[in-house]
């Protein structure tokens, strides 16, 4: 019995502080009981046996010591584990400061993406601009062309009652190709649309038709003709106008010059 | 018999639960019942029904207590687990606290 209590009461540094601590306990009570039953049958038989009861006395005290022992790690242990559920509760808020933090970084790292790749379309239309630049001179002649025909802002001089139109009116497209190809024996020299030639921004002025209103100066042949004159049917006399309009036009005759190559 | 002490709320419980046990052994009961084993049975029975009543208390207390589910070596490793995780999360946060994001690395 001493033997086993012993055994039991070594526990071993495997086993935890609970077990060792109920193990000893048993070792206790079954001492105890031991005892007791010892103290019974000597008081029954009144035949004393203090070698035996003085041994298992003995066991008692040294278990008890090492219960005391036991129970003085037990306290020293629940000491350490209230500093381990503080340190818990720290490790609980950092991890969640951790989160807090990822979740912005998220955030960032999504903000800097969309602001690179606008960026880098946008060094790309520069990069494509580039490629295909084409000279201010060019654009700025174009838009002449372009505004010529009166299509996106009315002459200085129209008033109401003018026939000048920003489309092509009857009469012109009649004057053009189309009119030409079905009325041959008309006085046209022009194979060409008049529309073809203003998509295209310039009119030969060789193809260019001839209309009564129109200057006969074909020097001043700075934009198409049939667009850049004053298309009121009026006697040459109205010239001088439409030179005018020509002039308020085209301030810079250079910039405006005909690319009839 | 030895009484346990009442509940002191202030203090923590694993420090109240330490000074009963202390202060409880099973040997004073023991003692108490040589001394009556001479005596009449009715005092015998109930000093050992009192002992019989303390040791399932300290049964119970003994399975309450907190922190003993693991031996003293594993308890101090868990420790040492928790500090250093402690220590760890605490320099990464303080490492991209303090770190600018918008150094342009030299090509």
């Amino acid at each position: 019995m001493a033997a086993a209590a012993a055994a039991a009461g070594g526990g071993g540094e495997r086993s935890s502080t609970r077990e060792r601590l109920l193990a000893a306990l048993e070792d206790l009570e079954l001492l105890a009981r031991e005892l007791i039953e010892i103290l019974a049958i000597s008081r029954n038989q009144k035949l004393p046996q203090p070698g035996e009861e003085s041994q298992i006395l003995e066991l008692l005290i040294q278990r008890d010591g090492e219960f005391q022992e036991l129970m003085k790690l037990a306290v020293d242990q629940g000491k350490i584990h209230h500093e381990m559920q503080l340190l818990e509760k720290v490790v609980e808020k950092r991890d969640n400061d951790i989160q807090q933090l990822q979740k912005q970084l998220k955030e960032a790292e999504h903000i800097l993406a969309t602001a690179v790749y606008q960026a880098k379309e946008k060094l790309k239309s520069i990069e494509k601009a580039r490629k295909g630049a084409i000279s201010s001179e060019e654009i700025i002649k174009y838009a002449h062309r372009i505004s010529a025909s009166n299509a996106v802002c009315a002459p200085l001089t129209w008033v109401p009652g003018d026939p000048r139109r920003p489309y092509p009116t009857d009469l012109e497209m009649r004057s053009g190709l189309l009119g030409q190809m079905n009325n041959p024996s008309t006085n046209g020299v022009n194979g060409h649309l008049p529309g073809d030639a203003l998509a295209a921004g310039r009119l030969p002025d060789v193809l260019a038709p001839q209309y009564p209103w129109q200057s006969s100066d074909m020097s001043m042949n700075m934009l198409p003709p049939n667009h850049s004159n004053d298309f009121m049917l009026e006697p040459p006399g109205h010239n001088k106008e439409n030179e005018d309009d020509v002039e308020v036009m085209s301030t810079d005759s250079s910039s405006s010059s005909s690319d009839s190559d | 018999m030895n009484r346990l002490p009442a509940f002191r709320g202030r203090q923590h419980p694993t420090l109240v639960i330490s000074a009963a046990l202390e202060a409880v052994s099973p040997l004073p009961g023991i003692v108490k019942l040589l001394a009556v084993a001479n005596k009449d049975s009715q005092d015998v029975h109930q000093v050992l029904n009192e002992l019989k009543n303390k040791f399932q208390e300290m049964r119970k207390l003994i399975s309450a207590m907190p922190g003993i589910s693991v031996s003293p070596e594993q308890q101090q490793q868990q420790l040492q687990n928790l500090r250093e995780q402690v220590r760890t999360k605490n320099e990464l946060l303080q490492k991209y606290k303090s770190l600018c994001m918008f150094e342009i690395p030299k090509e």
